[in-house]
């Protein structure tokens, strides 16, 4: 269109236009051929990312991200969970706060009320999931009493759990207070359940009773009391599983999958102590004593060798009434023994001998009735899969309750999978820091490249315009430069920023830092190039047109060389971006870090805790970092084209 | 017009000056800087709180005691460490430089105190410097140099066949290739690589320490050392190849496409000589400047090792050591490292100067 070209010639407007159509016709021939059209996806992609995690971005994400509290809720370790649809089984993770009651049952004749926050949770897996706890932030309610005062009500918090089996255990019951002072309707502090307030005694009980697990009277004989020992036992047997192979809260998700009680048939000890027995006796028979209490002490111990005997032969059949009635009766004749040693004044050495008889049998007998060894429960548990109900109780005891609360009731279940790209250590999501680490790795990348290409470019252009003293000066500077090894350098002053900076701004500092070597090392090599062409662009004829015109030495640098450069000074601007990047993340990769969350960060927790074996932990940084880089190489690759076109092959 | 000799000569004076200028700023940097010295105060502090601990919980012992004894301990680690003088008094961060600096431009880098320096060789401090680099640039040259060396002659091999072939599916790979190794840093695929075969696989250790005594005692038992070290750098050098193979093509493949559109390639083209002919001997020969001096300058270059991939995989060479070394703040050692390493590049450079006169007539009338 005319007018449109006519205005285009003046006007501030028409330059930009002028720029925007530039930017267009660069674009287009950038995408004409395939690494374009990929690099200029992938920049979309890059951007957009970067853009929407600029927005979000918080300070205090910044600093404390790497701290275990900021990730509490997080299971730790966990793949992501779309493993589920490529065949894995993970148990779900659910982070859920509840403020509504689901519902309110009141009862104002006994004046309780109590709110009920409920949450249902499917667990479709053989595992039970990693930790589950709940968070109450309960109000405090206040009720005036006839007398006008104002008292101040806090609840007993009841966490009850309906199992897929039927089951409905009340694993905590926690009775909140109020310390110092707080108004009408204000929340508590945060409660949260832990696994020493857990009643796993309860919950052993509800397993016992909902599954049947009695001692078949086989085993246990009929006596009342060694069948309480032998429950006593299987208790303990469960809560030692269950504390330590379930971490004890994780009894919620359990069920007694297989239980039975075994007798101990092994007859070694008692053997032992039978031959004791008889040794004994032999001792004493051959002693020169009143035979009265000979004949009484060898009656005591044959009676305990006989019940010995029996027990040893008939062990097969034996219960363990029989077990433990036997030892009784044995403990009992040789404590006889023992008193009748004494009136007889046998000798010290034989009646010390009795004494460690005694104790070795009344040790026995500790044994037989309070641990594993003789009447043996094996229990093992298995995940219960299906459909649980979390009810968190808020019971006040108040005559006149308001309708409905509001309260912070977190659900915290730690599942084995969580979000998009899972978990790191300390619960880190690696979502998060990857899309946080976008923003930071572009703007790095690009503030450096665009510093180092633009000092690189006039430097060249100065060195080789004017020559000289001026130009011996850059090419040396930039020998030096050339030849001094970079990382090592560049690791020494990570190292040294380390213990320079302070205070909470010194992540950027740092960051800033290693911007600065990697601008005093980067801008030699360009400036190298662009001193070549600006030493053939120097000797032809429209730049000798220019000055014999009296155009200023800026002017012609500006606007006679300046853009014949400026393409080639974009091309090693684009392919220069990843340097920073890279950089960066090597530095943290080794150690040395800067403490903000990018994507060398989250390798270098990896390499931190050797944790190369966690695939979700180290492919998706690197892929971050090498797709960035990937973009840029091939948006360099296309911009050379147009550069060069006798480039063009891919 | 200068005579040959002259800018011979004119180029090992800037070469030597430049070396002489990157002397002082290393060690301005690394000692200029005071951050050497921080290190060692460091290590001062808790050398003596360490004895200071060892005494209080010995008895007791009164406190004025024990100040007197902090102060001498101090006085004397301080010495030890080569803080401060004999008369004790402490020696400037700029004479501890300048120290430095005439130190490595007489090559007398003594000995290391450093433990974890010596524990790469391994032996106990203090160890001669020149000991250490020694013993360690083997195994650098197994991995980086080899490295380089099979790749420079697949390079060589492929190369010209790649340039003569411009424009088909493999060049178009090459390309591609090159363009993905560039984006993909080393020490990452190292990791990958590590995750595959050291943890899934279980084929390879997942740290290569342990081939250090393989090549310290190899004479011992050539046979099982050299077992022991195929062992180890089989991953590390698969790696390294597999990363530096793109990168060398792309790069022969840049250098043999400006000789491919001479006239006399064109022309012994249309003579219909055969393909392998024209690879050799019209493309191949005539870049053969640019070819040594990238194969030079890679070789030289590799001497340094790489310092973050060394890390992941845990390999005890040239890399690791310089990490060691800067770690500990052990000022002597990081200078050596870096004059050897300058040195052998700077020599390099001028072995191409001299070269280029010698093979191109047109840069000896420049």
């Amino acid at each position: 269109m005319p007018s449109n070209r006519k205005s285009s010639r003046r006007g501030p407007e028409s330059r930009i236009i002028k720029f925007l159509r530039g930017v267009k016709t660069a674009l287009s021939e950038i995408w004409r051929e395939t690494p374009g059209k990929v690099a200029l996806v992938l920049l979309v992609f890059l951007i957009s990312l970067a853009v929407i995690a600029a927005s979000t971005i918080t300070p205090e994400f910044l600093i404390n991200w790497e701290s275990a509290t900021y990730w509490e809720d997080n299971p730790v370790v966990v793949p992501p969970c779309w493993v589920n649809k490529l065949g894995f089984r993970t148990s779900q993770t659910a982070q859920v706060y509840i403020q509504e009651p689901t519902y309110v049952e009141i009862d104002s004749d006994k004046g309780v009320v109590k709110y009920t926050f409920s949450y249902n949770y499917t667990l479709d897996v053989d595992t039970p999931p990693k930790d589950i706890y709940i968070k109450v932030n309960a109000p405090v309610l206040c009720e005036t009493t006839p007398d006008g005062n104002i008292t101040k009500k806090t609840p007993l918090v009841v966490i009850s759990i309906e199992r897929p089996d039927g089951l409905v255990i009340t694993p905590w019951s926690l009775p909140l207070v109020l310390l110092g002072e707080a108004e009408c309707g204000a929340l508590l502090p945060t409660t949260k359940t832990t696994k020493e307030t857990f009643n796993l005694a309860h919950v052993i009980t509800s397993f016992m009773a909902k599954y049947n697990m009695t001692i078949p009277i086989e085993i246990t004989g009929e006596n009342e009391t060694y069948i309480s020992y032998a429950k006593a036992i299987t208790r303990t047997a469960m809560r030692v599983t269950l504390e330590g192979k379930y971490m004890t809260v994780l009894s919620v998700f359990v069920y007694p999958e297989y239980f039975s009680v075994t007798l101990n048939r092994d007859t070694r000890i008692l053997e032992d102590i039978r031959s004791q027995v008889k040794n004994l006796n032999e001792t004493i028979s051959a002693l020169n004593i009143i035979t009265y209490y000979k004949n009484k002490i060898t009656t005591s111990l044959n009676l305990a060798y006989n019940n010995l005997s029996w027990l040893i032969e008939n062990i097969n059949l034996a219960t363990y009434t029989d077990y433990l009635d036997t030892l009784y009766n044995v403990s009992r004749e040789v404590s006889n023994v023992k008193d009748l040693a004494l009136r007889a004044r046998l000798p010290t050495d034989i009646r010390s001998e009795i004494d460690s008889l005694i104790s070795r049998i009344t040790r026995f007998i500790e044994t037989a009735t309070q641990t594993m060894e003789i009447i043996n429960p094996t229990v093992s548990f298995r995940a219960l899969q299906g459909d649980y109900r979390i009810n968190v109780s808020l019971v006040y005891l108040i005559k006149t309750p308001p309708e409905s609360i509001r309260a912070k009731v977190g659900i915290i279940i730690k599942g084995g999978c969580y979000g998009l790209l899972g978990t790191a250590n300390k619960g880190i999501d690696i979502f998060t820091v990857i899309l946080y680490g976008t923003p930071i790795a572009l703007s790095i990348g690009f503030v450096t490249a665009v510093t180092a290409v633009f000092i690189g470019v006039f430097a060249g252009i100065v060195s080789g315009y004017y020559g000289g003293f001026i130009d011996e000066f850059i090419q040396r500077t930039v020998d030096v430069l050339g030849n001094i090894p970079f990382l090592p350098i560049m690791i020494i002053i990570g190292s040294m920023a380390q213990a320079m900076f302070t205070g909470p701004m010194k992540s950027l500092y740092i960051i800033l830092l290693y911007m600065a070597i990697l601008i005093v090392f980067g801008w030699g090599g360009v400036a190298i190039t662009v001193r070549a062409m600006t030493l053939s662009i120097k000797e032809e004829p429209y730049i000798e047109a220019a000055r014999a015109l009296g155009a200023s030495n800026r002017r012609i640098i500006f606007k006679h060389i300046f853009p014949q450069v400026l393409m080639y000074a974009t091309a090693v601007l684009v392919f220069r971006v990843p340097d920073a990047i890279l950089t960066e993340a090597g530095l943290s990769v080794l150690g040395i870090r800067h403490g903000w969350p990018t994507w060398g960060s989250l390798l270098a927790n990896a390499r931190a805790e050797s944790r190369y074996d966690v695939w979700w932990w180290i492919f998706p940084p690197g892929i971050m970092i090498s797709l960035t880089s990937l973009t840029f190489v091939l948006l360099g690759l296309a911009i050379e084209r147009i550069v060069e076109p006798r480039l063009r092959t891919l | 017009m200068p005579r040959a000799e002259v800018v011979i000569l004119r180029r090992a004076v800037t070469l030597a000056i430049s070396y002489v200028i990157i002397v002082i700023v290393v060690s301005a940097i690394i000692e200029g800087s005071g951050y050497s010295m921080r290190i060692y105060e460091a290590m001062v502090r808790e050398a003596v709180n360490a004895e200071l601990m060892a005494l209080r919980r010995g008895g007791n012992v009164s406190e004025a005691f024990i100040e007197q004894y902090k102060q001498n301990l101090t006085r004397y680690y301080m010495y030890i460490y080569g803080l401060t003088d004999e008369q004790g008094n402490i020696i400037p961060p700029y004479v501890r430089m300048w120290n430095l600096v005439w130190r490595a431009l007489r090559f007398d880098f003594g000995k290391t105190g450093s433990y974890s320096v010596a524990n790469l060789v391994p032996t106990v401090p203090p160890v001669d410097i020149l000991y250490v680099i020694a013993t360690i640039l083997p195994r650098t040259i197994a991995v980086v140099t080899v490295g380089e060396i099979i790749a420079a002659l697949i390079a060589v091999k492929l190369g010209p066949r790649i340039a003569y072939k411009h424009g088909s599916l493999s060049d178009k790979f090459v390309v591609a290739y090159a363009a993905a190794m560039n984006a993909v840093p080393l020490w990452w695929l190292a990791m990958i690589f590590i995750y595959i075969f050291c943890y899934q696989l279980r084929i390879f250790p997942r740290s290569m320490r342990g081939v250090a005594p393989a090549f310290l005692y190899f004479w011992k038992d050539p046979l099982g050392n050299f077992i022991s070290i195929l062992y180890h750098i089989t991953l590390p050098l698969v790696v390294f190849l597999i990363y530096i193979i793109g990168p060398w093509l792309y790069g022969f493949r840049a250098m043999l496409l400006r000789i491919i559109r001479e006239d006399f390639v064109i022309a012994a083209k249309a003579r219909g000589l055969p393909e392998e002919i024209i690879t050799k001997k019209y493309i191949l020969r005539p870049s053969i400047a640019p070819v040594l001096t990238s194969i030079i300058l890679a070789l030289a270059g590799s001497l340094g090792g790489f310092i973050i991939t060394e890390s992941i995989f845990d390999w005890p060479g040239m890399g690791t050591l310089y990490y060691s070394a800067i770690l500990d703040g052990d000022a002597v050692t990081i200078m050596a490292l870096f004059v050897v390493y300058v040195l052998v590049y700077l020599i390099a450079r001028f072995i191409l100067e001299v070269l280029y006169i010698i093979v191109d007539p047109r840069v000896r009338v420049r």
